[in-house]
């Protein structure tokens, strides 16, 4: 539980600090560092799906609080990507590059919910160019993160012989 | 039995779409309104961004040591300019103190209550910003119990950038002009050889980087370069406070009136310090 609760802390405080040192509208590096942290740390709920979905949820808020102030917004955002990470764990494995896919499937699956949502809710008008950049903008950089976090993440769970799914 | 169950399941499906309905209002509700943060959301704000605050620290140093090592490439061009600048600063003192003798008389013949004169500034750091990409936010490391309030005005040398629209006891956030929430209209006047011409900012070109003004009718001039400034109107800016120049021109779907592209001198990917302008007491 400790390792789950550094793994996202670390990732809000780095999302933080990495939105203020990229310049915004540079290209293939945004930072999208929470959501990268649920797939890191889905293995290491050993199968104990609701309590994935209630951390997926919290963080959410906590997300919306710190980044977006929006309320409920990557709450509700967040849930959907929780079922999303437990759906690909159940047919990929936890691998290097399953977990690199898994990273690209989410922030596509974020991009286009949140989208959706802000549509519903008549916050933004439908433009599909942005959509696509806002993808494409976010894909690199995460994925770079999802890997050094994985990496790391096994590291310290072999060294404390933490279990986790495979 | 199976009847039952069935009926179950529509009742659990109703719920579920009227739950979802009432997060997606309360959703739009928070993000057209200025909405007020509950006590344990301002509380976590500040504790996150105060570590943030602290994280920040030395990296902030290195940052400023590169930019002072590049500043040094440059400095005896800036001295030269500098001592320039200040041989004309006495002579440009006392003409400022003749105009503002001169604003505050005409101020009271206009009955004028929205101007810069009245406004402290107050400086800030940028500590975080929204990166959602869609959101158009800023957080500043002063907040209330440094005298913020909601819907202040907040610039840079450039210029405007927006308004404050949250606030916790050490943090506020700032609304971007960029934003594309139709709440946060701006009256603007264009200053023309001729005359002013008044309009509103009403929406952001992302691609080409542009504010557009629109409500604006065809007949009027508009020369390219044209200096774009707040007029006071809403009471939200004071009047006079730079947004940009007159880029382009075109007219609108129905061809009746003339739309206005705003290049702003902000670079609104790159904002690091900020001025808020705090109403003086």
């Amino acid at each position: 539980m400790k390792l789950i609760g550094a793994v996202i802390i670390i990732s809000i405080l780095l999302e933080s600090i990495a939105s203020q040192l990229i310049v915004t509208n540079t290209f293939l590096l945004l930072p999208l560092f929470t959501i990268v942290s649920l797939i890191i740390i889905y293995p290491y709920f050993n199968n104990n799906n609701q309590s994935f979905l209630l951390v997926s949820g919290a963080t959410g808020l906590l997300y919306d609080i710190v980044f977006t102030n929006a309320m409920f917004l990557n709450g509700l955002v967040f849930l959907v990507l929780g079922f999303i990470v437990i759906i690909t764990n159940e047919s990929l494995s936890n691998n290097k590059l399953n977990v690199l896919i898994m990273t690209a499937l989410t922030i596509v699956a974020y991009r286009i919910v949140t989208y959706l949502t802000l549509l519903l809710v008549d916050y933004k008008v439908f433009n599909f160019n942005e959509l696509t950049s806002s993808i494409t903008s976010s894909i690199l950089l995460n994925l770079i993160y999802s890997f050094i976090l994985f990496c790391t993440a096994n590291y310290i769970s072999k060294k404390y012989h933490i279990l986790k799914i495979d | 039995m199976a009847k039952k169950q069935k009926t179950d399941k529509k009742y659990i499906i109703l719920i579920i779409l009227v739950i979802l309905a009432i997060i997606l209002g309360i959703i739009s509700s928070s993000l057209a309104s200025n909405r007020k943060l509950t006590p344990v959301e301002a509380l976590i704000k500040d504790s996150v961004l105060y570590i943030n605050k602290i994280i920040n620290i030395p990296l902030d140093f290195i940052i400023d040591k590169i930019d002072e090592a590049n500043a040094k490439d440059d400095i005896y061009h800036k001295y030269t300019l500098i001592k320039k600048q200040l041989d004309n600063i006495n002579l440009n003192n006392a003409k400022m103190l003749e105009l503002e003798t001169e604003l505050a008389r005409l101020e009271q013949l206009l009955k004028l209550n929205s101007s810069m004169t009245e406004y402290e500034v107050l400086n800030a750091n940028v500590i975080n910003r929204n990166i959602g990409y869609w959101y158009n936010n800023l957080t500043l490391d002063k907040g209330s119990n440094s005298g913020i309030k909601l819907d202040m005005a907040v610039i840079t040398p450039d210029g405007l950038i927006g308004k404050i629209t949250q606030v916790t006891s050490f943090t506020s956030t700032v609304k971007l002009l960029t934003s594309e929430d139709i709440n946060n209209k701006v009256s603007v006047k264009i200053k023309t050889p001729n005359k002013d011409i008044y309009g509103l900012i009403s929406s952001y070109d992302k691609n080409n980087n542009l504010l557009i003004i629109d409500g604006i009718s065809d007949d009027d001039e508009i020369p390219f370069g044209s200096t774009v400034v707040t007029t006071g109107l809403g009471g939200v800016f004071p009047s006079g406070l730079l947004v940009g120049t007159v880029s382009n021109t075109g007219t609108d779907n129905f061809e009746l009136a003339k739309t206005v592209s705003v290049k702003s001198l902000v670079d609104f990917n790159d904002i690091s310090y900020v001025s808020v302008l705090k109403r003086a007491s």
